[in-house]
């Protein structure tokens, strides 16, 4: 991270430079040193109430029996080794197959949601940073899809695609007469496509949010020098914008994607609790097995192999993307 | 059983409720006094409707034993997963209710309390509850643990107006019949080319009805979901028939409206009937919907069924009441059930939610029998001598999940214009049922 | 940039379409609002037959309306509240003090930011039964489960952002406060605080959002009595009924505080994010 970009709001008066007038050097270390420990310590208890140790015992569970059977003295649940990740990754079993066909699912669905969503975002961004009239109204209503419950956007989505009597097919079929017979939306393969929809109506203005704060940090004298030189606008955005904004476009990547990863939300206001077979995330699927089918087991074997697809991808990808010198390096 | 013997009971059943359960009451022994924690289920479209319902009958419980009730209306939604955060907590409330077709996964769980022998008898013994829903509150050979709480079954109800208007004077009494009389009633009302009044509508995405509806005409095509074992049976030729044969009403006969297959509330499917856009459903209870609709072209007669087939019109629906193991108030907790199982209390409930009454004599309570209620004697036939029991297995939830979804995939091919593939698909849920 | 010919038509196009995106659902949400049962039920008409506020006064009676909203109210604030503490300690120590475990910690906050919410709802449900158990502090069906909870759930990306934030802001600034004999706390509260504000109010923000919005954990950890909005709004359609009108009218009601809320610290969060998260 860097502190180079101007901020008239944080720039210090006149700061005085630091000469060694501060406590001898070693003691204000040791103390430093306490007073990190102290700092951190209530994030790293509830760290370890609400996400480490409810995770170890969720990997626990992925080696154990867990079913209705065993659930009230679940502490005692026959431990059956591998048993679970064996049903959950052999293709010809029907857990398994839905299990392999979810995760390709889901990689579809964020690698679309996520790009559809970037590319309306950084078009909104860039236009709503020129000026124009109108703007800043604009910019609050692209802002409301986010700030209202996600579950209230994803009803109101729901009451529209139905096949029956809903606004989409309504415009589709009875205003622009584009097709005759009014198409499903909720059920069979256009679900997936339902499901993305909703998904970057409701994602979208996230990405907006941050990739206009990004173009604030790139100052507008480097576009006037560029347009002097003769840069079409075009060619600006793609030798200054978007370099300038990396990190914040590397940032925004990796949150809205583990986000839509783990997506659970939308698909279970949109569709219900079970999901139809071609919207079917990785998240609801293991809803489906713990929650509807008491398949705990099969349901935590899951879970395990998303959580280490989600530590390898990402570690790589901090590694690739976010450079060095950023908070994870002293 | 009256108030008084109540009382006198409690007390002499104290000690055996406490010794059977091998539970440390941990307070006073006699019957007075104490509190209990309930959960109740959602039995009205608001939960406030339910909740007064419910208070009324917890003042008189409250007055008469000193027990105060705390008590917490779940909607069905969210009452699985509750009792399923309660069971593997041990932290859930003293009595629970629970849907009849859950009997056999939550007796596997150990969670509840054993009602047997002296407690059973305590509870009035088991000759006054209503035979057939008595025994779909118990897994065969097994220790009872529960017993009913409000019954309800399926039925049909069909639009006069439109029955007239087609020249049909007769509700269907087969299926047969109710697959003809659904074609006559299958019509393009306004000559646009495109129909806009079926003969059934029916919420063909919902998982619970649709397993609902594969179960009855299963059992009437001489079919089940398990067999003696307990092994589930989901592909066998009577249950795919009879699949079949519910699938057909949009596929072959073409009754339902193919957007049925979009459906997941049983509401929605109410109000195309109530709009006219369908002249038959078959639902469990749907009067509260017309009444609050100002809908009153119905009329009900029972669930058809299949010709030469068994005469198993409803599963046995509702609700069934337990104790916790865990509870510590179980002394306390046997005598709410008690009273909430009591005649009068069943006679005030079944009337304020439209549902039937689990215990025969509180049918001839004044607030029923005088009722003018023209649905009772059709649900109350059903109840007793045309309902069978969901299979009382532990793993029945998984397979009501797997049989449910099999027939919304069905549904769902179809309409987006794929195979229904009823066999296929059932033979692929029933692979998937451990 | 230069304004171009065609800019200014790729603007206009782009933000059209954008717009009816938007705007759609958002008329979809309000008119059903609006509109008599009668008119929910059958076709979507684009206005309705009548404006009646009746959903906006029956909401209310359907389902406890304003028992869910004070739960979530207290739920969110209290939970955002403790969050961006939390969240201001953490990152302080990370941006300004060098100690041993400042690696590994940076990385498990990083990490826990992808653990899927479905992964640990479970476990985490069973801890705090045995929590309760042994220490008879009620965190199921109680709001400090909630609590404690959500303000966990925000805490990565809170403390990833704040301490970018922080390093931003030149270490001369509390080195001249220190000298003038403030401690390190000190100069924190004063000095770098009043500085981080577009920062805290984007992490607030964040934290708000997603604990009024939150749905699979209230389904477990809330009881009646502690049921907030996510859940409590699922009462308008049942089994029996769904009341689309007096559900619109609610979500309406149940968005607005956010909303208005957003909206009035909208050019700070614009400020906090540039300045924190997306450098």
């Amino acid at each position: 991270m860097t502190t180079t970009a101007t901020r008239p709001d944080t720039a210090a008066p006149s700061p005085a430079p630091a000469r060694s007038q501060l406590p001898r050097r070693g003691t204000q270390q040791r103390k430093d040193r306490r007073l990190a420990y102290l700092l951190i310590l209530p994030a790293v208890l509830l760290e370890l109430l609400i996400h480490i140790i409810p995770m170890v015992l969720g990997v626990w569970i992925a080696f154990i029996e867990l079913d209705q059977r065993s659930l009230r003295n679940w502490l005692q649940a026959p431990f059956i080794g591998l048993d679970n990740f064996a049903r959950g990754l052999d293709p010809t079993s029907a857990i398994g197959s839905e299990f392999l066909g979810s995760v390709g699912r889901t990689a579809v669905y964020v690698v679309l949601t996520l790009g559809v969503s970037w590319v309306l975002a950084m078009a909104a961004a860039v236009f709503l940073t020129s000026s124009f009239k109108g703007r800043g109204l604009l910019r609050t209503l692209f802002l409301v899809p986010y700030a209202i419950p996600t579950y209230v956007g994803t009803l109101a989505w729901g009451f529209m695609l139905n096949q029956q009597d809903g606004v989409v097919n309504q415009v589709i079929v009875d205003v622009l007469g584009l097709t005759n017979d009014r198409p499903y939306w909720l059920i069979g393969d256009n679900s997936f496509i339902s499901l993305v929809v909703v998904s970057i109506w409701s994602m979208w203005p996230f990405a907006f949010l941050m990739l206009l704060a990004a173009l604030q940090n790139v100052p507008t004298e480097v576009y006037e020098a560029a347009s002097l030189d003769g840069a079409s606008n075009w060619k600006q955005f793609w030798t200054i914008t978007l370099p300038m904004i990396r990190h914040a476009n590397a940032a925004l990547v990796l949150i809205l994607g583990l986000w839509l990863f783990n997506q659970f939300n939308i698909p279970y206001v949109l569709f219900g609790p079970q999901s139809p077979g071609q919207a079917l995330l990785i998240s609801p699927l293991i809803y489906q097995n713990s929650f509807l089918l008491w398949d705990f087991g099969a349901g935590g074997a899951m879970s395990f192999l998303l959580l280490l697809a989600l530590l390898v991808v990402s570690v790589f990808y901090i590694r690739l993307v976010l450079p060095k010198g950023g908070e994870l390096d002293d | 059983m009256t108030r008084m013997k109540t009382i006198a009971g409690a007390a002499a059943a104290a000690a055996v409720v406490l010794a059977a359960s091998g539970c440390s009451a941990g307070g006073d022994a006699g019957a007075e006094g104490g509190s209990i924690t309930w959960w109740a289920t959602q039995q009205t479209a608001t939960i406030g409707d339910s909740e007064a319902a419910y208070q009324a009958a917890i003042d008189r419980f409250s007055d008469e034993t000193g027990i105060e009730v705390e008590f917490e209306v779940i909607p069905w939604a969210d009452l699985y997963n509750r009792i399923l955060t309660a069971v593997s907590s041990g932290t859930g409330p003293d009595v629970l209710n629970i849907g009849t077709t859950w009997t056999g996964s939550l007796h596997d769980t150990g969670a509840l309390a054993t009602i047997e022998g002296e407690t059973l008898d305590w509870l009035g013994g088991s000759d006054r509850f209503v035979p057939a829903v008595y025994e779909a509150a118990q897994v065969p050979g097994e220790t009872q643990d529960a017993v009913p709480f409000l019954s309800n079954v399926y039925s049909l109800y069909y639009n006069p107006t439109l029955f007239a208007a087609a020249g049909i004077a007769e509700p269907p009494a087969t299926w047969e019949e109710f697959v003809s009389v659904g074609q006559q009633l299958t019509v393009d009302t306004d000559g646009d080319g495109a129909i806009d009044q079926w003969g059934y509508s029916g919420a063909a995405a919902n998982v619970q009805q649709n397993a609902h509806m594969a179960f009855i005409l299963g059992q009437q095509f001489g079919g089940d979901f398990v067999d003696d074992e307990g092994e589930s049976t989901l592909d066998s030729d009577e249950q795919v028939e009879a699949v079949e044969a519910y699938v057909g009403l949009m596929t072959d006969s073409q009754i339902m409206a193919p957007s049925n297959a979009e459906i997941d509330l049983g509401a929605d499917a109410v109000d195309q009937f109530i709009n006219g856009d369908a002249a038959m459903i078959l639902q469990q209870n749907p009067i509260e919907q017309f009444t609050s609709r100002d809908f009153s072209d119905w009329a009900i007669a029972p669930t058809p069924v299949l010709a030469d087939g068994e005469d198993v019109e409803s599963m046995i629906a509702g609700t069934n009441i337990t104790v916790l193991v865990d509870s510590p108030n179980q002394e306390q907790a046997f005598q709410f059930v008690e009273h909430m199982t009591s005649v009068e209390e069943q006679a005030e409930l079944a009337s304020a939610f439209g549902l039937l009454p689990v215990v025969t004599d509180a049918y001839d309570e004044p607030l029923l029998a005088d009722s003018g209620d023209t649905t009772l004697e059709v649900r109350r036939d059903a109840q007793a001598d045309a309902s069978a029991p969901f299979p009382l297995v532990g793993n029945i939830g998984e397979i009501e999940a797997a049989v449910g979804n099999a027939v919304r995939e069905s549904f769902q091919a179809y309409a987006t214009g794929g195979d229904a593939d009823v066999a296929g698909r059932l033979a692929a849920a029933n692979g998937q049922v451990r | 940039m230069i304004e171009t010919r065609g800019f200014k038509v790729a603007r206009a196009i782009t933000l059209t379409l954008l717009s009816i995106f938007v705007l759609v659902p958002l008329w979809v949400i309000v008119t059903t609002a609006f509109k008599p049962l009668s008119d929910v039920s059958g076709s979507f008409i684009w206005f309705p037959s009548e404006w009646t506020i009746q959903p906006f006064i029956d909401m209310w009676s359907t389902v406890p309306l304003a028992r869910y909203f004070t739960n979530s109210l207290v739920v969110t604030v209290v939970a955002t509240a403790f969050s961006v503490i939390v969240s201001i300690l953490a990152s302080y120590a990370l941006a300004r003090l060098s100690f041993r475990a400042k690696r590994p910690f940076s990385l498990v906050i990083l990490s826990t930011q992808m653990f899927p919410g479905i992964l640990f709802l479970l476990p985490l449900f069973l801890i705090f039964t045995q929590i309760q158990r042994t220490i008879g502090l009620q965190l199921t069906g109680s709001l400090l489960g909630m609590i404690v909870t959500y303000m966990t759930f925000t805490l990565p990306f809170s403390i990833w952002m704040l301490t970018g934030y922080m390093r931003a802001i030149p270490a001369a600034l509390e080195e001249a406060a220190m000298i003038d004999g403030t401690g390190r706390l000190g100069a924190l509260f004063r000095v770098i605080l009043p500085v981080a504000r577009p920062g805290i109010v984007a992490v607030a923000v964040y934290s708000f959002i997603t604990a009024w919005g939150e749905v699979l954990f209230a389904a477990v950890l809330s009881s009646n009595a502690t049921r907030t909005l996510p859940i409590g709004l699922q009462a308008y359609s049942s089994e029996s009924d769904v009341l689309w009108n007096q559900l619109m009218a609610a979500s309406i009601v149940v968005s607005i505080p956010i909303l208005v809320g957003f909206l009035l610290v909208q050019r700070h969060l614009v400020a906090g994010l540039s300045a924190g998260a997306v450098k």
